[in-house]
């Protein structure tokens, strides 16, 4: 069996407590997740679910206080247990990461030019052929005026065009794995659109795995191989997208699907999912989810169901055989 | 009878500072508002749509065009405290950020009672009963008006924001993006939360948003904005069934939705 | 999660414990240092050993002993009484600076970036003209005018500071009433003043008070300078810019103490007073 990509066995991620003395609160819960070479796998979460620092702890990205235990492997070693020198070269080389905020994540001085150049000047290429290269990666990401953009600064660009020149600068490396924290949220919807279409192409053409965080399920299952749902700090669901989209397996997944508004039908009223997300340290014992559940029974609260391999999915809910098939996807029921 | 909100020609130049161009951010735009009607303002960044509401509600003045409300057409000047309480009772606004809606400083139960100041139907001794009904009738509990709003989740804080506005009982109410920055089941909640409101009462919404799925769920007819100009008009039903603007196409195509593939929009460039 | 916001008593334990949060380990250190320093100088004529005042020519120029800790003067006063004493006027004529700057500089802050339009343009050209000139120059046209004391001196420094607090505030007032809260209640239509003092001055509070903190710093040395100078508090009263002088001349017949304690307490005081502004002006960026 090949090496995976990228295996994240058991993370679990703790902040610090609220009280002086108290207990260290848990974001994220012992979560698995895979990625396979080339592939794309979408990380979907509401608020407190944890599917930020899930990313970031790929690239061991902790703000001061943050801790984490489990393994993460990248290419069979350990990410969580690398040296400082080693995980720069990783970062450097092997996984590029694109934000949600480009503006916040560029230095607003220096030139685009610059900016794209920099890393590839660091490990002795020319000025001249780090230009040629970085107008090489803004033709790959659709800006064909490459020229023109490198000498241009970043207030000069609008947010897609800036995310487009994140992406290029991401490419530049040769990443293996791409991570995308909700890289469109903040863009247009028109704007989302070309830049997901750039993404799927680049991806596609140098073989590039992407681990794509968003709160956008639809976008997620219709841009990604593989969907995977986190709730509470916990994976709840992972299926291949199509099938996600047509028979989700957990109930929160189905309220999430059925819950959006849809742009071509009315309804009297949403279906909604009652209450609000919680993170993991908030969670009540039993199920995570079980408070806001519809088909809850009394053994829900009992015990935190495991998460069971069904074919090539994975489900955390106590009664997945039983609802099997059933759950809806769309408004009008399961078969809508 | 006059209807509830006349627009006409409504044209917004903001003066260009330092060497730049004036930009024009609302050109020639007029549309209808009657009782109990819902209508959405939709575009993406730069459309005006946001400048719209905010002259709907005084925080800008319309370079030219009219506003009218109940038959009164509105001054062109900023408006005075008094005429600004004038039109509290007329137009009210939910905004995008719930975590800034608020005085991070004031207590919720206050808030409400400071708005309900303006609602001459309320006496003083009945305040803090109908700032606690109101509290309810928004999905949150009485409890809730003793706390700091930072104590509240995201959704909460913009159902207070909510109760804030209907406290008055403005005719109209605009939702600039009021849902956007809400996780996806809290925003369904609130949908619904707002569909029961103007199920009880003939208050007028003005929604302004980016996402059609939204449009189509909660208005009844909508204006599509590209680059300052209403480019289309009508029932949200058929401009979003059968769209005659390339640009509305471009924008019904964008929306992520099971089926839904990504594509790049050669027409646009 | 819904914590409740707690409104609980003002224990010692807790008071303590907010101060470390908000001003770390080394700006607790110069709070009490600051406290210390002004309690000494209220409670001057309680807790001082001898009268300032009160010559002793043949102590005079006396190092430090049992009798006089910090030593004696040239007329033979005792050291460490002064010092206290001295602190009435070296830290009561800054504190009104700041306290009468703080306030004017609001108002024109407020009132500027409210009304906008004219108003903004003619305050805040006021407020660069004003700021082009040094402190100091005001304080000594202040004088040149009024004749030598303190009160000139405060007058005079009231008007080089009220710009400083002016530009500060103004950008903070600009900045907070962009946000929808404000918006929300203008729309309300609540009149001007009344947002102002019950919305924007709550909000800013934070800040307004950083600053103070920070500037009273700088109003201390610019006291004392002038006092340095002949210009300010007049001898017999004790003073540290005063002492600062007086000292030298003691230096110079071999005798440093004077100088040195006068010079310490003014940068153990402005050091302690910039820590706490800065830590108190951290608190209110990193929102």
């Amino acid at each position: 069996m090949t090496l995976r990509l990228l295996s994240i066995h058991t993370l679990t991620i703790t902040v610090p407590a609220t009280e002086p003395k108290g207990p260290r609160r848990t974001v994220v819960d012992r979560v698995d997740l895979h990625v396979e070479r080339g592939e794309s796998l979408g990380l979907v979460g509401e608020s407190g679910s944890g599917k930020s620092m899930t990313a970031r702890a790929v690239l061991g990205l902790f703000a001061p206080g943050v801790e984490a235990t489990g393994r993460i492997e990248f290419d069979g070693v350990d990410v969580l247990a690398m040296r400082q020198p080693e995980l720069q070269r990783v970062r450097a080389s092997r996984i590029a990461m694109v934000f949600q905020d480009p503006r916040a994540h560029i230095n607003p001085v220096r030139s685009v030019g610059d900016f794209m150049t920099e890393g590839m000047r660091d490990s002795g290429v020319s000025r001249v052929e780090a230009g040629r290269r970085a107008i090489a990666l803004l033709a790959e990401v659709g800006i064909d005026d490459g020229e023109r953009r490198l000498a241009q600064f970043p207030h000069e660009l609008s947010g897609g065009l800036l995310q487009r020149v994140m992406i290029a600068a991401a490419l530049a490396m040769q990443p293996d794995l791409l991570l995308a924290d909700e890289p469109t949220t903040a863009l247009d919807v028109t704007t989302q659109s070309e830049v997901m279409t750039i993404l799927a192409e680049v991806r596609r053409e140098r073989g590039l795995a992407m681990l794509f965080i968003t709160h956008d399920l639809e976008l997620a299952a219709a841009t990604c191989d593989r969907t995977a749902v986190m709730y509470a700090g916990r994976i709840m669901e992972v299926q291949r997208s199509t099938s996600l989209q047509q028979a989700p397996l957990h109930p929160y997944t189905s309220g999430l699907l059925v819950s959006r508004p849809d742009i071509d039908l009315v309804q009297r009223r949403l279906q909604v999912i009652p209450g609000r997300s919680v993170a993991a340290f908030e969670a009540p014992s039993g199920c995570a989810f079980e408070p806001r559940c519809s088909y809850a029974q009394a053994d829900c609260r009992a015990g935190e169901p495991e998460l069971v391999l069904l074919g090539s999915a994975e489900v955390r809910c106590g009664r997945v055989d039983e609802l099997r098939g059933t759950l809806p996807h769309a408004v009008g029921g399961p078969d809508a | 009878m006059p209807e509830l909100l006349e627009v006409r020609d409504l044209r917004k130049v903001f003066r260009g500072r330092g060497g730049h161009a004036d930009v024009v951010a609302v050109e020639g735009a007029s549309f209808n508002l009657a009782a109990g009607e819902s209508l959405a303002i939709v575009g993406e960044s730069g459309s005006g749509k946001s400048t719209i509401a905010r002259m709907l509600v005084g925080l800008e003045t319309p370079t030219a065009g009219s506003i009218s409300v109940l038959g009164r057409t509105r001054g062109a000047k900023s408006p005075r405290t008094r005429e600004r309480r004038v039109r509290a009772r007329e137009v009210q606004i939910v905004f995008q950020d719930p975590y800034s809606s608020l005085d991070r400083l004031e207590l919720v139960g206050h808030v409400i009672e400071s708005a309900l100041r303006l609602n001459p139907a309320v006496s003083r001794a009945s305040r803090r009963q109908r700032a606690l009904e109101l509290l309810e009738a928004v999905g949150l509990q009485a409890r809730h008006a003793g706390v700091l709003p930072r104590a509240l989740s995201g959704g909460q804080q913009q159902r207070v924001a909510i109760a804030r506005a209907i406290a008055v009982e403005p005719r109209i109410l605009i939702f600039d993006e009021a849902v956007s920055a809400l996780d996806v089941s809290i925003q369904a909640q609130i949908l619904n939360l707002l569909a029961d409101i103007r199920e009880r009462s003939d208050i007028a919404y003005v929604v302004i948003s980016h996402d059609l799925a939204v449009v189509n769920q909660i208005s009844d007819r909508c204006l599509v904005m590209e680059s300052g100009r209403v480019i289309e008009q009508g029932r949200t039903r058929n401009v979003l069934a059968s769209p005659s603007e390339p640009y509305t196409r471009a924008l019904r195509d964008a929306v992520p939705r099971p089926g839904w593939q990504p594509a790049r929009s050669p027409s646009l460039d | 999660m819904t914590a409740v916001a707690e409104a609980g008593a003002p224990t010692g334990r807790n008071v303590a414990s907010r101060a470390l949060t908000v001003l770390g380990v080394g700006g607790t250190v110069a709070l009490v240092i600051l406290v210390v320093m002004l309690l000494s100088a209220v409670l001057a004529p309680w807790l001082a050993p001898y009268d300032p005042n009160y010559p002793d020519l043949m102590a005079s120029l006396q190092g430090p002993s049992a009798a006089h800790p910090l030593g004696t003067d040239a007329l033979g006063r005792d050291l460490l009484s002064r010092l206290m004493f001295g602190g009435r006027t070296t830290l009561l004529g800054p504190l009104l600076v700041i306290v009468v700057s703080t306030f004017v500089g609001c108002c024109l802050a407020f009132t500027a970036s409210w009304r906008g339009g004219l108003t903004d343009a003619v305050i805040s050209r006021l407020i660069e003209v004003l700021f082009s000139i040094p402190s100091i120059v005001f304080a000594l046209v202040a004088v040149a005018v009024l004749g030598v004391g303190l009160l000139p001196v405060v007058a005079g420094l009231i008007i080089a500071y009220t710009p400083y607090v002016a530009r500060v505030m103004r950008g903070a007032a600009l900045r907070e009433r962009r946000l929808p809260y404000i918006s929300a209640v203008w729309i309300q239509g609540r009149s001007g003043i009344s947002i102002t003092a019950r919305q924007l001055v709550p909000n800013l509070r934070p800040l307004i008070v950083a600053q103070a903190v920070s500037a009273l710093g700088f109003a201390v040395v610019d006291v004392a300078a002038v006092s340095f100078l002949g210009l300010g508090v007049q001898p017999p009263t004790p003073d540290w810019g005063l002492m600062v002088k007086s000292g030298l001349d003691s230096a110079l017949r071999g005798q440093p103490t004077e100088v040195i304690v006068a010079s310490l307490a003014i940068v153990l005081f402005v050091g302690a007073v910039t820590v706490v502004g800065d830590r108190l002006g951290r608190g209110v960026t990193g929102r």
